[in-house]
């Protein structure tokens, strides 16, 4: 009786799967994968078969047929389900890339070099590209720095001292709203290298975003909290750091998103104009000499590099607003 | 040990600059006089625009007298001082910090948080929220949130406790508990307590003595004293005069 239950039990646990949610991703894949071994390359391209692509169907196929077989006796893996139809679609669209690069040329292949070309760069140039990624983070790390500290600092000023905010803010709110690569001919003059005034370009994206936002924190922080601190015995200094700034950490965080994101664009535009490394160079250099492989190849690390950070960013932004749980997050 | 707390408001006199330009200023209190003994509970009671809260906020040192001072034990009230503690209507706990932070709040400003420990979970204990030291506001409700509030201003033994309306957000029966467990408190501690409220009942439960209040002009009306014996009794006769004998001082019976 008892036996017969958890029978029961199992075969409509199996049957609520969505089992073909789950094989979406790998059957697409070995669509894919197909379309690129049984349809012959272009007979206009003279360049040797290279196995990278391949061999990433190959691969990519094996781990989403594992997971999906490893779902329908096992349950579990959600998130994989829910994102296999993205999976699946994603590698379909790069499929189609290849058909019309690769397979028929439908596109120009010098602007449009075929998938297995790129990878083959990021396999075969991935030292170099490192280098790059590593130099273009360094600057990265100093621009943004600097932006975040004189960012907050400026914010918090502007918001808690009148004096301060009666001479700073109008700099703050002329100065800011400039796009930051405008001041690339004067920050090429003004610095002594050109790496200086990268710094610093950099510097100013990310501090006006930062300021504007660390300033209407402060400034919203509820009346009463101040109120109960006095209550409490807490000094002028010791209300701006135990209540204005938490206070406005929520917003400082979307403040330093937004100070990120255009520290990004800044750095790919300092890097393009004479900052020597970086990835941003790296795509402007190849870009001359028209490898546009290495372009993709270096967009490539770009996407991947920065949306990894985008998201640290978040998940830090997550522990340190744990205390928000349950109000609506941006 | 020397009483104290005891409080002195001397011809304390108020007045709001007028809100437009052709307004006229806004008398938020007309001179009051008033004596409050070192250890007694007093009620502020009166409608809306009595200048209770006022009178609070001006005893707590965050607004100034235009007229007049106020003095406890002796000393003139010119700031917020940790002396003085203040519970809002709303528990306005600081989010960003979990109960034990809250409540070891005042010891942090003082520099002695890590001394203060024990004696931190002693009135997170007192207000009975042993366990919630880790947990953050948003998951208390608002009655327990209250209490944090008030171990919050206890630590740092104040010599008198203001509350503004500290109940009024609370369901009826959190209220009534509430009410007891300041009793204890006040058994305990042997603090000065001055209450805003607009509940008569409230007023008449807790208070030694009742200051009622009318607007226009603002001025403490009477002082009613509830001789009362404790624990007392809401449905007793006697409370039930001492209700209607408030209320008919505000002119809200027939």
């Amino acid at each position: 009786m008892e036996k017969d239950t958890i029978y029961v039990k199992k075969i409509t646990r199996i049957k609520d799967r969505h089992i073909g949610r789950a094989y979406f991703a790998s059957i697409a894949i070995a669509i894919t994968l197909i379309a690129q071994i049984v349809i012959p390359k272009s007979d206009t391209l003279f360049t040797k078969a290279l196995p990278w692509y391949t061999g990433l169907l190959v691969i990519a196929l094996a781990i989403t047929t594992i997971l999906a077989i490893y779902y329908t006796f096992f349950g579990g893996l959600k998130r994989f389900v829910f994102k296999s139809y993205f999976i699946g679609a994603a590698f379909l669209a790069l499929g189609l890339y290849n058909l019309v690069t690769l397979k028929f040329t439908l596109l120009k292949p010098v602007f449009f070099p075929a998938p297995e070309k790129i990878i083959d760069v990021l396999i075969g140039d991935s030292g170099f590209l490192l280098k790059c990624l590593f130099h273009s983070a360094q600057l990265l790390a100093y621009g943004l720095g600097i932006g975040i500290i004189t960012g907050l600092a400026t914010g918090i000023l502007i918001g808690w001292y009148s004096s301060w905010n009666y001479w700073l803010e109008p700099i703050v709110k002329s100065v800011g709203p400039i796009p930051s690569t405008a001041f690339i001919p004067v920050a090429l003059s003004a610095f002594a290298t050109s790496y200086q005034a990268a710094v610093f370009l950099i510097a100013l994206a990310s501090w006006f975003p930062i300021a504007v936002l660390a300033q209407s924190g402060v400034v919203n922080v509820k009346k009463t909290f101040f109120e109960v601190a006095d209550t409490l015995g807490a000094t002028d200094f010791q209300k701006i750091f135990h209540v204005a700034v938490p206070g406005a950490l929520p917003n400082i965080f979307v403040g330093i998103f937004n100070g990120t994101c255009g520290a990004f664009l800044t750095l790919m535009s300092a890097e393009m104009i004479g900052v020597r490394y970086g990835i941003g160079w790296y795509i402007n250099w190849q870009r001359e000499i028209m490898s546009y492989a290495n372009v993709y190849a270096g967009l490539v690390v770009i996407a991947v590099s920065f949306s990894l950070m985008i998201a640290i960013l978040f998940k830090i932004r997550d522990y340190v607003l744990r205390w928000q749980k349950g109000i609506i997050k941006w | 040990m020397v009483a104290t707390g005891q409080i002195t408001f001397n011809n304390l006199r108020k007045v709001f600059p007028p809100r437009t330009e052709t307004g006229s200023p806004v008398e938020a209190l007309h001179h009051v006089n008033a004596e409050v003994e070192p250890g007694e509970f007093i009620a502020l009671i009166g409608p809306s625009g009595c200048g209770k809260s006022t009178l609070l906020r001006l005893l707590a040192g965050l607004d100034q007298p235009s007229q007049g001072k106020i003095l406890v034990d002796g000393n003139l009230v010119e700031r917020p001082s940790r002396e003085r503690g203040l519970v809002f209507q709303d528990p306005t706990l600081y989010p960003w910090l979990t109960i034990e932070q809250n409540v070891g709040f005042g010891p942090r400003l003082a520099g002695e948080y890590r001394e203060k420990r024990q004696s931190i979970h002693e009135f997170i204990e007192l207000v009975g929220l042993k366990g919630f030291e880790k947990n953050y506001p948003y998951e208390l409700s608002g009655g327990m949130q209250q209490r944090v509030a008030l171990a919050r201003t206890l630590i740092n033994y104040p010599k008198v406790l203001l509350f503004d309306e500290p109940f009024g957000a609370l369901d009826a029966f959190t209220r009534m508990k509430m009410h007891d467990e300041l009793l204890k408190i006040r058994e305990r501690t042997n603090i000065t307590m001055v209450m805003v409220t607009h509940d008569v009942e409230e007023a008449v439960y807790l208070a030694d003595r009742v200051f009622t209040m009318t607007p226009r002009p603002a001025i403490l009306k009477k002082i009613v004293d509830v001789t009362l014996p404790r624990p007392r009794r809401r449905d007793s006769t006697a409370f039930i005069k001492k209700k209607e004998e408030i209320l008919d001082i505000l002119n809200f019976t027939a």
